[in-house]
Formats: structure tokens, sequence, C-alpha cells
């Protein structure tokens, strides 16, 4: 895919794919150098931030309606080889994603 | 039993917080971020600036080019969240349609033509930004293109708060048009009913449904959507039969329809089309028949020179390609030329929700 990403729009079957694709490069709009780009980096992790708000609040939600946790054990969790393994993909993907803003 | 095609759109929970954020978002850019680009507009103008000048000097401020990097973000994150879901979900509506076309028994009907020339700007413009545009993979199975369009008409319901509890793709403008028909024509029963660019046909089961003793149609140049609407409507249990036409070219038999109805399609053809399209709808219509589409209420005069300024600048940078030639063409004048009465021919604005929407058509006359 990095060898010609303008290629890949016409064969990908993915919207992801596409998305990445050289012909989707933001215009620059504003006159300060890289500020375009540091635009669309702070929207998305305003967009994660919120999600992750949402997330939570779901979580907190449903603890306090089940009875199934406290506050407490949240504070002192733990995560395991599996989930530390799903978290530290999940935080790769996001500097992925975040340098592909940058770059 | 398999899971209801209806059920089958669900974004996970944090695929929904994102589509959330996203309209969030695009409700900030396009409401008060907006509304201050207009203050400031009125202020530059008050300064003594003059309509030109001021509305050159307000595409420099800062606050415009803020206005304009945030509003094509919004836009990116739209897809890529979006996409999100509909990478996931395509494979799954792929097994349906598959499905469906090895089925013998079918309530309706698809008709695809490969050979079919898509005319510009569908061939080439990702509308809206779309990745891939609406005929993407066409040639394939792949549903992504009607699906990323599915869920970017539900994303924006969503945002302005309508269809809340109500499953994506329940039909929604419909309503508005069949209002609107039914003003022009009460008691109005047709017989048979076209609906001109259908795309995913969330909306085509809304008519079908308000007139279940009618034959049924819809007609739309991306095969990919077609397959979609194809599969919805026999999910759903409503007979609606498909064809892969320009609008401006059906081959539909003279005289067949007596509804002809379009939602946004006007706004998405070209000058050249616009009134190809109308001879060919006036061309359907049995004697008395009607015709009715809704499309976005931008009309140049009508509209503000900071909106007008706004807008250009979606068809410059937001996949527009002819929402100001549209903007600009005179309805009533095209309607008349393409062989209605003048007496039977409208164009008017009718509410929808804080905002307006704009309905034209025309009856043809009895006999």
């Amino acid at each position: 895919m990095a060898d010609a990403p303008g290629k890949v729009a016409k064969t990908s079957r993915t919207v992801r794919d596409l998305m990445l694709s050289h012909d989707r490069t933001k215009p620059v709009f504003l006159q300060e150098p890289g500020m375009d780009k540091a635009v669309s980096a702070i929207l998305r992790l305003a967009m994660e931030v919120s999600v992750l708000r949402d997330r939570l609040a779901t979580h907190e939600l449903l603890a306090d309606r089940s009875g199934a946790y406290t506050r407490e054990e949240v504070e002192s969790f733990l995560p395991d080889r599996d989930e530390d393994a799903r978290r530290r993909a999940w935080r790769d993907d996001l500097v992925e994603r975040l340098m592909h803003d940058l770059k | 039993m398999a899971q209801r095609l209806e059920s089958l759109y669900r974004p996970t929970h944090d695929e929904a917080a994102r589509h959330g954020f996203v309209g969030a978002l695009k409700r900030h850019v396009n409401g008060p971020m907006e509304h201050t680009l207009s203050a400031h507009y009125d202020a530059l103008l008050a300064s003594g600036g003059g309509v030109e000048q001021s509305g050159v000097r307000l595409q420099d401020e800062r606050l415009f080019r803020l206005w304009a990097s945030v509003l094509y973000t919004s836009q990116d994150l739209m897809w890529e969240s979006l996409g999100e879901t509909v990478d996931r979900l395509n494979p799954l509506y792929v097994e349906r349609w598959r499905d469906l076309a090895g089925r013998r028994e079918k309530l309706g009907s698809l008709q695809l033509d490969p050979s079919l020339t898509i005319p510009e700007p569908i061939a080439s413009c990702e509308m809206h930004r779309q990745p891939g545009g609406y005929c993407h993979a066409a040639d394939q199975d792949n549903l992504t293109a009607p699906l990323a369009y599915f869920s970017a008409a539900d994303l924006y319901l969503s945002a302005k708060g309508f269809g809340l509890g109500q499953a994506a793709g329940t039909p929604a403008m419909c309503h508005l048009i069949l209002a609107a028909a039914r003003r022009k024509r009460p008691g109005l029963a047709p017989t048979c009913v076209l609906d001109m660019g259908c795309g995913p046909g969330t909306e085509t089961i809304g008519y079908r449904m308000a007139f279940p003793n009618a034959e049924m149609h819809g007609v739309d140049l991306a095969a990919p959507f077609l397959k979609f609407a194809h599969l919805w409507a026999e999910h759903q249990g409503q007979a609606i039969h498909y064809r892969h036409a320009n609008a401006a070219d059906t081959r539909y038999p003279a005289g067949k329809f007596d509804l002809i109805v379009s939602h946004i399609l006007f706004h998405e053809t070209s000058g050249e089309m616009l009134p190809q399209i109308l001879r060919e709808a006036h061309r359907l219509l049995a004697p008395g028949g009607v015709l009715l589409n809704a499309d976005v209420p931008y009309q140049t005069l009508t509209q503000s020179v900071p909106k007008r300024i706004t807008n250009a600048w979606q068809v410059d940078h937001n996949g527009e390609p002819f929402w100001i030639g549209f903007a600009d063409t005179d309805v009533r004048q095209a309607l008349i030329e393409a062989g209605f009465e003048p007496e039977e021919v409208f164009a008017e604005y009718v509410p929808l929700g804080s905002g307006r929407y704009f309905i034209f058509g025309a009856a043809k006359k009895d006999g």
C-alpha cells in the first residue's frame, strides 16, 4: 500500500484504504505553516476523548445499576497479559493515525 | 433464523460514540461557527467595506480559514468513523446479497446494465467526498458505497435529533414529499410510481408503503446502490422494481407513471442533465400525473452573501459540484421548457425542522 497509495483507491475494498490514499490530502486553508494538520490531529484527539468519556459513562452507569463493582476496584485494576496487548495495539493504532494527520 | 437485515446496521459502542462526536462537530461548524462568520461579514459591511470587498475580506479572515479547516476535517472524520462501521459490516451485507442473488422467487426485481454510461459529475466526482464515490467497486460484490451513504444519512438524522429510537434506514424525507403531493392532489392514489435517483432505496420503501396498491419503481446510476436497494426492499417484503438507468433516459414507455418523485437528485446532477431529466419526467407522466422533487433550499437570490460564500466553498472543497449550478437554475422556467404548462408548475419552500426545504415540480395537464 505504501508503494502506490494513489492506486489503492481504484482497487481497494475498504473505506479505510480509500481514506489513506494520497489524493485525499487536506488542502491548506490556514496561513500558519502546518496548522491545518494540527487542526486535524487535535480534532481526532478530541473525538477519541469524547469516545472514552461516553464509554466510561456507560460503564459507570451499568456498574451503578448492577452494583457489579466499585470505584476503588477500578482504581486498583491491573490488566492481564492479553488485555495489556490489546491496549498496546490500540495505542499504536492511535499514534499511527495521528502521525498520518501530522506528516 | 438469520438476523433481520434492518438490525444488521448496528455501530458498536465506540463507533456510535465517534459518529456522535462527528455529528456534534458538524452541528457546531454549520451552526454557531457559520453564524459567527455571518456576523463578521455584517461588521465588515458596516465599516464601509462594500458588498463585494467585504466578501473578499471575509474569506481572508483567520476565522473563515479556521471554519474551512475544521469543516474539511469534520468530513474526513465522518467518512473515517463511518468507514470503520462500514468495513466491518460490508461482508455481512455482501453475504445477504449473494443469498438473494441466488434466490429464484423475488417480490420485486433488479435490472443492472453493465454497459450504462455514467455521466459526470457522478462518474468521477466523490460526491460529498465519499471515499470512492457512489459507483465504487460497481463490478464487485461490494456494498461499501451504499453502506457509507446509508450510514452518513443516519449520522445526519441522529445529529439533528431526528429518528431517535428508530432503526437506521427508516423512511424520513419521503413524508415531506408525500405531504406536498397530497396538498397538490388531495386524495392522490397513484397506480404507478417512479423514484428518480433512488440511491439506497430507503425512501423508495416509504412511497411503496404510502401507496401499497401502486406499482413501485426506482432508477439510479449507481449499481452498488441498486443492489443495496433491492436487498433492502426484498428483506422488508416490499415489491419494488429497480432499474439501472439514467433518469434522463429511463427506457420506460411514455405515460407509464402517475407520480414521479425525487429527493436531492437535482443538485447532484449537471446543468446539461437537469433539463433532460425534466423532459424525460414529462414524457413518463400520464396525463394528470404529478412530478415532485425535494432539494436543498439554497437558491442563490434568497441567500445572504456569507451563505453564498460558504456554499461556494462547499462546491470547491466538499464534493458538491452542482450545488451552485442548481441554486442558480430557474426551475420553473426549466419545467416549462420541459413541456409542462406554466399554470401547472410550482416551486416553493416548506418548513423542515428549524429550517426549510425546497419543493418543485408540476402536474401534467389532463387530456
